[in-house]
């Protein structure tokens, strides 16, 4: 045991320098993200913090477009960068703690963080919480706190899933003849990560809308119980791929769903982004993506709080607010399933659609 | 209702071949684990090595534009990672369980900045398909019924993998070099006693866990996934290490274990179609694994060594 004091002072050293670089993931990118609005005025410096869920920071997705909306704030009022990237479901609590201690308003980016927002929220009444899809939820509850210090940021993802449900299933009804890559059996899927209700708010309006274009069409639906784990949606997609003959497959399943993606795109069949616009990932196969606006929301919620607007009682990021939307259309989609989409869009504006938030059988 | 759709799940090729694909994704860590945990050193570190293994294949494929350059670099990166455990814990003495989380911690942290710092934010594009490892094509075999999708129509690193798991088996029990290997394990002292070398024997041993996860990161980024996302290796480090226990120790014994794993893993989602919850599939993996523990493994004993330092010299 002679070495054992230099040996543990190294592993003392490795483990606390892999915990800097697990937290403070990214700290250099800081001059990424636009919008720099150049108002010097002399607002009351504010300290704002975000907490991700376990998909990272770039995960293509919600928790990417989160941080893409606080940098947008970060540059306008010219606070600092508090970012933790939460890598368990078991550190939620411990880092909103943290970074309720060091900030004024913290942002819990998913539902999964209902419980431990509720938790550090009554830990912490003098600062302000904001939640993306969820609200504060006591632990053993099924509902909604309404805590004065914490906003629920919710969004209507069944509005966004109508709008590309609507395109897959015209789609399905032009069939063979002017897309041949369809392999005609009026047959599309989802790939969900967790059936949980931001998931399935989006799939409800995914079916309910190809049912209301085509009430024949099979729309079959998985979940890979997973958001992170790439090759098990890609093994999910190619399962209804293979199995139901499905040739649109609707990805819900952040980083997990990029995998569906491409094995949509692989089988030589079509796939439909989510939350961000994910044609970049496949220009030709991924026909559209349903888009939810989280940077707006998160931005949106920075500016009122900088305004001194905070409201535990923020408008739903919908279709009207321009909350949710669908993304760049692949050139395969044809003038009749755009069309189908924008004439739902403006009937669910209009309030004459509305879209189910459960999915229909 | 859920009889006829579970045999058609049950008799498609689609589900065996998902099955194999996530058991050899597994395999290639777990045969590491047991190359290691025979030579005497514990490691948990094979989820940090494969992610690692994940990133660098990526990244090296994108900027060499050679899926064999990136293979290589994700092989070398894993080997390398487990040359830092090899030395904190062989030479340093220090707790493989630390070091180990250590190395997974790291691993995630790193890949996580990297990635961020490299592509803003957006994430690493989709490899094309000439810059991926392909499926082996074997010519009129992979068209044979049921059979061809099931063992024809695999990754070419799903081979590899059985050419290691039979390779590796043969080593440790048939050869002169794996009773060094378990004798290290077993009873440090007794080898260094007879002339081996017990350092160089544990150095090689790690590092070789560690070039396997690395291989095992680029089956997954660059064989199955074509591209790296954040954590993409999801836990499965930890799940080759219960495979390692598993199976006794030995590589044919982490294969059932993976096996089993991979059918509970693919059947999960397609059994989905039948009505039954999604969430509970999900513990499906997790419970074929106790059943077989119970009915089939029985005690599992690890070397006598494992996890204990070497002292050169250090008496009884």
């Amino acid at each position: 045991m002679r070495n054992g004091g230099i040996s543990a002072r190294i592993v003392a050293l490795l483990t606390l320098f892999s915990i800097l670089l697990a937290a403070c993931g990214g700290s250099n990118t800081g001059s990424t993200g636009g919008g720099g609005a150049t108002t010097p005025t002399a607002q009351t410096p504010i300290s704002v913090a975000l907490v991700t869920d376990i998909g990272g920071l770039n995960d293509r997705g919600f928790n990417h477009l989160a941080y893409v909306g606080y940098t947008k704030a970060m540059n306008e009022f010219h606070f600092t960068r508090q970012v933790i990237e939460s890598t368990n479901q078991a550190d939620y609590v411990k880092n909103l703690t943290l970074a309720a201690r060091s900030a004024d308003l913290v942002f819990a980016v998913g539902f999964l963080m209902q419980n431990a927002v509720d938790q550090v929220a009554h830990q912490f009444p003098t600062k302000k919480f904001a939640i993306i899809d969820g609200c504060a939820v006591p632990a053993g509850k099924q509902d909604c706190e309404a805590l004065p210090n914490v906003a629920p940021l919710f969004f209507k993802e069944q509005e966004a899933g109508c709008l590309v449900g609507a395109i897959a299933a015209q789609m399905e009804v032009d069939g063979k003849a002017k897309i041949p890559q369809l392999r005609g059996h009026n047959t599309i899927g989802a790939v969900g990560g967790l059936p949980i209700p931001p998931v399935t708010r989006y799939i409800a309006g995914y079916k309910f809308c190809a049912q209301k274009v085509d009430p024949s069409i099979t729309v079959v639906i998985n979940y890979s119980q997973d958001f992170a784990a790439t090759d098990k949606c890609k093994d999910a997609a190619l399962s209804q791929i293979n199995q139901h003959n499905a040739d649109i497959i609707f990805q819900v399943a952040g980083g997990c769903g990029v995998g569906a993606l491409d094995a949509a795109d692989q089988a030589g069949v079509f796939g439909i982004g989510v939350d961000a616009d994910q044609n970049y990932l496949h220009p030709k196969s991924v026909i559209t993506s349903a888009l939810k606006k989280v940077d707006v929301a998160v931005y949106d919620t920075i500016r009122d709080y900088a305004h001194g607007k905070f409201t535990n009682n923020p408008p739903r990021f919908d279709l009207a607010h321009d909350g949710v939307g669908y993304g760049t259309l692949s050139s395969v989609v044809p003038a009749d399933a755009k069309n189908k989409a924008d004439q739902f869009a403006d009937q669910i504006r209009a309030g004459t659609l509305v879209v189910p938030e459960t999915i229909p059988s | 209702m859920f009889w006829p759709i579970f045999l058609r799940v049950i008799t498609s090729g689609d589900l065996w071949q998902a099955s194999l694909q996530f058991a050899a994704l597994l395999l290639l860590p777990a045969l590491g684990g047991v190359i290691s945990e025979r030579s005497g050193v514990v490691n948990i570190a094979m989820e940090g090595m494969m992610l690692i293994g994940c990133y660098v294949g990526v990244v090296v494929t994108l900027a060499s534009h050679s899926v064999l350059v990136g293979l290589l670099a994700a092989i070398v990166a894993g080997g390398l990672l487990a040359l830092v455990h090899g030395v904190v814990s062989i030479h340093l003495k220090a707790d493989q369980i630390i070091s180990g989380i250590a190395i997974n911690v790291a691993a995630l942290g790193l890949t996580n900045y990297l990635n961020i710092v490299q592509t803003g934010g957006q994430g690493i594009p989709t490899l094309a398909s000439n810059l991926r490892l392909p499926v082996l094509n074997w010519g009129p075999l992979a068209q044979l019924p049921f059979l061809g999708q099931v063992l024809f129509q695999q990754n070419v690193v799903f081979y590899v993998t059985i050419v290691i798991l039979v390779g590796l088996q043969f080593l440790l029990f048939r050869t002169n070099l794996g009773l060094r290997i378990r004798a290290v394990g077993e009873h440090p002292q007794a080898a260094d006693t007879a002339g081996v070398s017990v350092r160089l024997i544990r150095y090689a041993c790690v590092v070789a866990s560690g070039l396997l996860s690395g291989l095992a990161g680029a089956f997954l980024a660059l064989g199955v996934a074509g591209t790296f996302n954040s954590n993409m290796t999801a836990g499965r480090g930890f799940i080759a290490l219960a495979a390692v226990v598993f199976g006794k120790y030995t590589p044919l014994g982490a294969a059932g274990a993976c096996l089993i794993f991979g059918l509970g893993l693919a059947l999960s989602v397609r059994l989905q179609d039948t009505g039954i919850d999604s969430n509970l599939l999900a513990t499906l993996p997790y419970i074929l694994t106790i059943i077989a523990l119970i009915g089939l493994v029985g005690r599992t004993v690890a070397p006598a060594a494992d996890g204990v330092p070497y002292e050169p010299g250090s008496a009884e």
